[in-house]
């Protein structure tokens, strides 16, 4: 079977068809210049649980198809024209063709679980679809209000961001029949605290902060969505203070609403500081999952601890 | 650095952890919650030394504790009915052991409510639940525990005099025990998640407390007082569905299952329109049978014109995540305290002191 590597985002040109006018066309774009971190997840824990090599690839295209049916979805939704540096798929093809290609990708998903035969998997699976379609639905009824609070901001990323983090820490061992309830349990909060994590240290790009990936300053704001530094800042303000903050045309504006460049320093210290109390819950419960593996399977610790470096604070682990 | 301790219900030494009851010289403050208020539900505490809690002064700590906002609950009842009361009619010793039971009895259940809140997970579930006494390790499960027995023996203390001189209030007491039961000695989730336990706050804190204060301080049971405890257990329910509206998320994704999160978001949207509506209507035919005078009138149509604004708003509501809800939630509030401060203005007017 002659496989077409796109990055780490391998699928066959059979798993879909091709009598579909434009369907290959549209996952070659799709799928192409992605990091495919999700599917990096699954491999970097299955270096330690030694599942087939066929099982991996498996859960590999999973989430990868997940991921990206929800990116399909995701652009249609917020009218975003660019993924990747590329024309979005509703914008190049049509709205239609870009809802057909993400339901079509999902579907692959239960076709090839549930030829896997691992019942357990596939309804963890439909579980991670369900509640990150419950995360979009939820994330669209926030757009445009800037008076949303953190802990409401981390429900809708834990359903639509951390869902993908989980399953890629958890899908593996149940993929190998462990089903132990406190493995998945830490795993299932490793996850949420990874997704969480991600989410936030994406959501500081917008306001510049550790920004070595040059994302679009205010970007966020400035479409309507008040991103979690953004409800971390708003917190306790008056509706005028915060309504100052929306409608800065620029970081330097936005800091001056806030009280100055020292203010808004020392706020990304705080929610820092937040997040380090994150990352420090994650060690705990990679100690406790630790405690559950055999030994030949706790090189995955010394693997799993950086992430935390990498999501959140945008750096290489030393 | 602080001890974190993950453990789940299974765990023998869980239950010990949320009582507070693990170690003296140690509080386990619930960090993270996975799956609460559920059989699986598993707690990350950590575990720090009392003398680094941060505790404020004890009487600050009892204050926040028992929340005195909350004996608004039984207080303007209370006035109510004694201003209500005929003149002459009051019996002053018996009035006076009413009021007190009646307020030892409302900081044992406040007390209660915290601890059950606590052990079902409720608490961890919903931020805005109790006092935070508890999660703040400022006072532990078991010592609220322990204040709530003795604040109800202290209530049953005030009650046996009145019980004595008003035997007509033992079917009352009777059945609020029975209910009171059911509401926090249930095996499992208490009353809260009970198809009808929304119900059971509305008889214990409406019909049941206005008609037993009642026979209490003037020995009768009069159609209006029954008619102002309906009212008042309908006042009391409409603050609760709109906070189980506010949390119909957090709610559904536990399965817990109050009346607002059984019917979902938009059939819970039109009960509280509608309980609001009822509520209003219910109160204009009370002050009518009770002949309510023109000022009053007056005044109910600028509160129900106030009130189109929160109407509005309820229509407008489109999702139960966001701010949107959470303001609704104020303004449905402060719509019902102005209904209620108009019903004590009414009743101040009738009969002055």
């Amino acid at each position: 079977m002659q496989q077409r590597s796109i990055d780490l985002k391998i699928y066959d040109a059979r798993d879909f068809p091709a009598y579909l006018p434009k369907l290959n066309h549209l996952y070659d774009d799709l799928f192409s210049g992605g990091k495919g971190f999700r599917a990096k997840l699954i491999r970097m824990v299955n270096k330690h649980l030694q599942l087939p090599a066929k099982t991996e690839q498996l859960l590999s295209q999973t989430i990868e198809f997940i991921h990206n049916a929800s990116l399909l979805h995701d652009d249609l939704i917020d009218r975003s024209h660019l993924r990747r540096g590329k024309p979005a798929a509703w914008h190049k093809y049509t709205p239609e063709y870009a809802v057909l290609a993400g339901d079509y990708l999902l579907a692959r998903v239960m076709v090839n679980l549930s030829g896997h035969g691992n019942i357990r998997l596939v309804q963890y699976t439909a579980e991670v679809i369900s509640d990150l379609l419950e995360g979009e639905w939820l994330q669209d009824s926030v757009v445009g209000d800037y008076f949303v609070t953190l802990e409401q901001l981390d429900r809708i990323h834990n359903l639509k961001t951390a869902s993908l983090f989980k399953w890629c820490l958890r899908a593996p061992f149940i993929a190998l029949e462990r089903q132990d309830q406190p493995l998945h349990d830490s795993l299932e909060e490793m996850g949420t605290i990874l997704g969480q994590l991600f989410q936030r240290g994406d959501d500081l790009l917008d306001y510049d902060v550790r920004n070595d990936e040059g994302k679009a300053v205010l970007g966020d704001l400035k479409s309507g969505y008040l991103n979690s530094f953004g409800a971390f800042v708003a917190r306790g303000r008056s509706r005028a203070e915060i309504d100052l903050l929306v409608k800065s045309q620029d970081l330097n504006d936005f800091k001056n609403a806030l009280g100055g460049a020292a203010v808004f320093d020392q706020r990304v210290k705080d929610f820092d500081a937040v997040n380090e109390g994150l990352i420090r819950l994650y060690r705990h419960h990679l100690e406790r999952v630790g405690q559950m593996l055999p030994e030949s399977q706790r090189g995955l610790l010394k693997d799993l601890n950086p992430l935390t470096e990498i999501l959140y604070w945008r750096r290489k682990p030393s | 650095m602080r001890e974190l301790r993950t453990l789940d219900r299974r765990h023998p030494d869980f239950m010990k952890h949320l009582m507070g009851t693990f170690s003296r010289q140690h509080r386990a403050l619930p960090l993270k919650s996975l799956n609460p208020r559920t059989e699986t539900e598993t707690v990350t505490f950590e575990i720090i030394p009392v003398k680094a809690v941060g505790r404020p002064p004890w009487p600050v700590v009892w204050l926040k504790a028992l929340r005195p906002r909350s004996f608004l609950q039984v207080l303007v009842p209370m006035a109510l009915i004694l201003l209500a009361s005929p003149r002459g009619s009051l019996d002053p010793d018996l009035s006076w052991l009413a009021t007190l039971g009646v307020l030892f009895l409302q900081a044992a259940v406040l007390l209660r409510n915290d601890v059950e809140d606590h052990v079902s997970g409720l608490d961890r579930l919903r931020s805005d639940r109790g006092s935070r006494a508890i999660q703040k390790g400022w006072l532990t499960a078991d010592h609220l525990k322990g204040v709530s027995f003795w604040l109800l023996v202290f209530s049953v203390l005030c009650a046996l005099p009145i019980m004595w001189a008003r035997p007509a209030i033992l079917g009352i007491l009777l059945v609020t025990a029975l209910l009171g039961g059911v509401a926090f000695f249930r095996s499992g989730r208490g009353y809260k998640d009970l198809p009808g336990g929304s119900w059971l706050l509305f008889l214990l804190g409406g019909p049941l407390l206005v008609v037993g204060y009642g026979i209490a301080v003037h020995g009768t049971v009069t159609l209006e007082n029954l008619l102002m405890g309906i009212l008042w257990g309908w006042f009391l329910l409409f603050p609760v569905h709109l906070r189980d509206l506010e949390h119909l998320i957090a709610e559904g994704q536990s399965g817990r299952g109050s009346l607002v999160g059984r019917l979902g978001f938009d059939r819970g949207v039109k009960l509280i329109g509608w309980w609001w509506i009822c509520g209003v209507a219910a109160f204009a035919f009370y002050q009518e049978r009770v002949g309510a005078p023109l000022v009053f009138w007056i005044l109910l149509f600028l509160v129900v014109l106030g009130s189109s604004f929160f109407m509005r708003d309820l229509r407008r509501l489109r999702s139960p995540a966001g701010s949107a809800v959470a303001d609704l939630r104020r303004q449905g509030e402060l719509s019902s305290y102005a209904l209620v401060l108009l019903w004590i203005l009414e009743e101040l007017w009738r009969h002055p002191l």
